[in-house]
């Protein structure tokens, strides 16, 4: 098994890792086409990983980045409060989802993946990473 | 030249004493193309040669003989069925034709066999 | 859905391939789109299918570029020239990516491996639609394209293959484990991570759904992979299941296809 589960020494508080990786876990397994996924704060620190290939740490920053951009651009043109982020690659998609106010999931997928599903699928995710990261 | 699938069958239809000729993606077993006279049915056909292609790969790579497989004989008492491999980067396919014996020239048939497998447009 | 009264004759009975054998029959000319544990469209022209595109196998974009048979660069340029007016294979084949019989043959494995794909996870309605030349023209259409029964004898030929890999665990979300240091010359086993599911593997090796499921069945075979059941099977880590379209038993078309095995 080549999981990794990395974990950052600055987490923004107390955090239930177990649970929250439980949650990546469980998405990946439920969405066909995830690859590799983490939550991270809205500063760029990784919190919890599920990853394989890619560096969590780079991951977590590059996310932020474009929560960031995606949050600027949708006040810019005035189009209400952020949803996701979705980038699309040759051979993938590259999601980021705000959990809360503090903190992103990053999901990474194959150029199969549902978007569709997926979306419907990490609604109750992301509510429930937001009752644990903000308790 | 380059030749699709329909053009490469008629040629090997076009052979003395061709029965029935078909195209097999062998990874899949699927037949992409058939061509037959009478009632031979060469879905049955194609899908057993499948495995018999897919053994004979396996048992070469086994044997760590690093030859390709060009072309299979099966000699049956009225008829020869050849199988003419196309192992051309991402598409594992083969040819396959029922040909009557007594018709049949093989080595004109396998001679021209090779040909089409290499114009066939992949 | 449909019981399985025709089964002994060899008739489709699961909702996908019942639902394209009659529209198939009738010359239908439009969109069947799926849905249930795995969704997709499967397109047919006056009777005839053309294409089928779903998210549980890879389509001729991931096969080609994947494989690196065919540039980025190339991809990109044929679909911006093709796929509005859905002439994709006819671009690719003009820019000289693909020969002309290579892309027959990539469009009828691509379409062939998709209904495969949802025929086995299960469709649970199948509603036929008009054609919608912009939402389709990004498809590799195959010409003729298969008849009805084409289609339906191809598929059932590979649900019964699969149906013999069942008892073995071996479905598309099953994830193969290197059993060991075996060496990994074989390309699936060189894919295998211990955390992609079989779809997965597909996806990555830019290879059909099927011939993976092949694939690793083979490595099953020779002890060089073991199969760990489904996550969603296994224990649930946060709870809180049923927000998601879970697998149905019985929604598969392989249920159909294990009765009435050929005696051998």
């Amino acid at each position: 098994m080549s999981d990794k589960t990395v974990t950052e020494p600055r987490p923004p508080r107390q955090v239930d890792k177990p649970a929250v990786l439980g949650e990546l876990t469980a998405l990946r397994a439920d969405v066909p086409g995830v690859t590799e996924t983490a939550v991270a704060s809205v500063d760029g620190m990784l919190i919890v990983a599920d990853t394989d290939e890619a560096r969590p740490d780079v991951l977590a920053a590059l996310a932020a980045t474009t929560l960031g951009l995606g949050k600027s651009t949708g006040h810019e043109v005035g189009m209400g409060e952020l949803r996701e982020v979705v980038v699309r690659c040759a051979t993938g998609h590259i999601v980021v989802y705000a959990v809360g106010r503090k903190a992103l999931m990053v999901v990474l997928g194959d150029e199969g993946l549902d978007v569709a599903r997926l979306h419907v699928g990490s609604r109750p995710t992301v509510q429930r990473l937001t009752e644990l990261l903000e308790p | 030249m380059s030749q699709s699938i329909e053009t490469a069958l008629k040629e090997v239809m076009a052979l003395d004493g061709a029965a029935g000729a078909s195209l097999v993606d062998y990874e899949s077993g699927m037949p992409l193309g058939i061509k037959v006279t009478g009632d031979f049915d060469l879905d049955v056909a194609s899908a057993v040669t499948t495995d018999i292609v897919r053994t004979q790969v396996k048992a070469f790579k086994a044997l760590q003989i690093e030859d390709s497989i060009e072309d299979i004989l099966i000699s049956l008492d009225t008829q020869y069925h050849i199988i003419r491999v196309i192992d051309r980067g991402e598409d594992r396919l083969f040819l396959y034709v029922a040909l009557e014996r007594e018709k049949a020239n093989l080595a004109l048939a396998r001679l021209t066999l090779r040909k089409i497998a290499r114009e066939l447009a992949v | 859905m449909s019981e399985t009264p025709d089964a002994a004759r060899g008739r489709p009975t699961g909702v996908l391939l019942s639902g394209i054998d009659r529209r198939a029959k009738d010359g239908f000319t439009g969109v069947l789109r799926a849905e249930g544990p795995a969704s997709g469209v499967v397109v047919l022209r006056e009777g005839r299918v053309v294409a089928a595109a779903t998210p549980a196998a890879p389509g001729p974009e991931s096969l080609l570029l994947r494989s690196g048979r065919v540039s980025d660069a190339d991809w990109t340029a044929a679909f911006a020239e093709g796929a509005p007016h859905g002439r994709l294979a006819e671009a690719l084949v003009a820019r000289g990516a693909v020969g002309s019989a290579g892309v027959q043959i990539l469009a009828a494995t691509a379409l062939a491996d998709a209904v495969f794909a949802l025929a086995l996870r299960g469709v649970h309605t199948c509603a036929a639609e008009p054609l919608d030349a912009a939402a389709t023209g990004g498809l590799l259409f195959l010409s003729p394209g298969l008849t009805g029964d084409d289609i339906v004898g191809e598929t059932l030929r590979r649900l019964t293959e699969a149906a013999e890999w069942q008892p073995l665990g071996l479905t598309p979300a099953a994830i193969p484990a290197r059993a060991s240091d075996a060496h990994a010359a074989d390309p699936v086993l060189a894919a295998v991570n211990g955390r992609r599911t079989v779809r997965d593997l597909a996806f990555a090796l830019g290879k059909g759904l099927f011939v993976t499921m092949r694939g690793v069945a083979d490595l099953l075979e020779s002890g060089a992979v073991t199969l760990s059941p489904p996550a969603r099977d296994a224990a649930e880590p946060t709870g809180q299941p049923g927000e998601l379209p879970k697998r149905l038993r019985g929604a598969s078309d392989v249920v159909r296809v294990l009765p009435f095995r050929p005696d051998r």
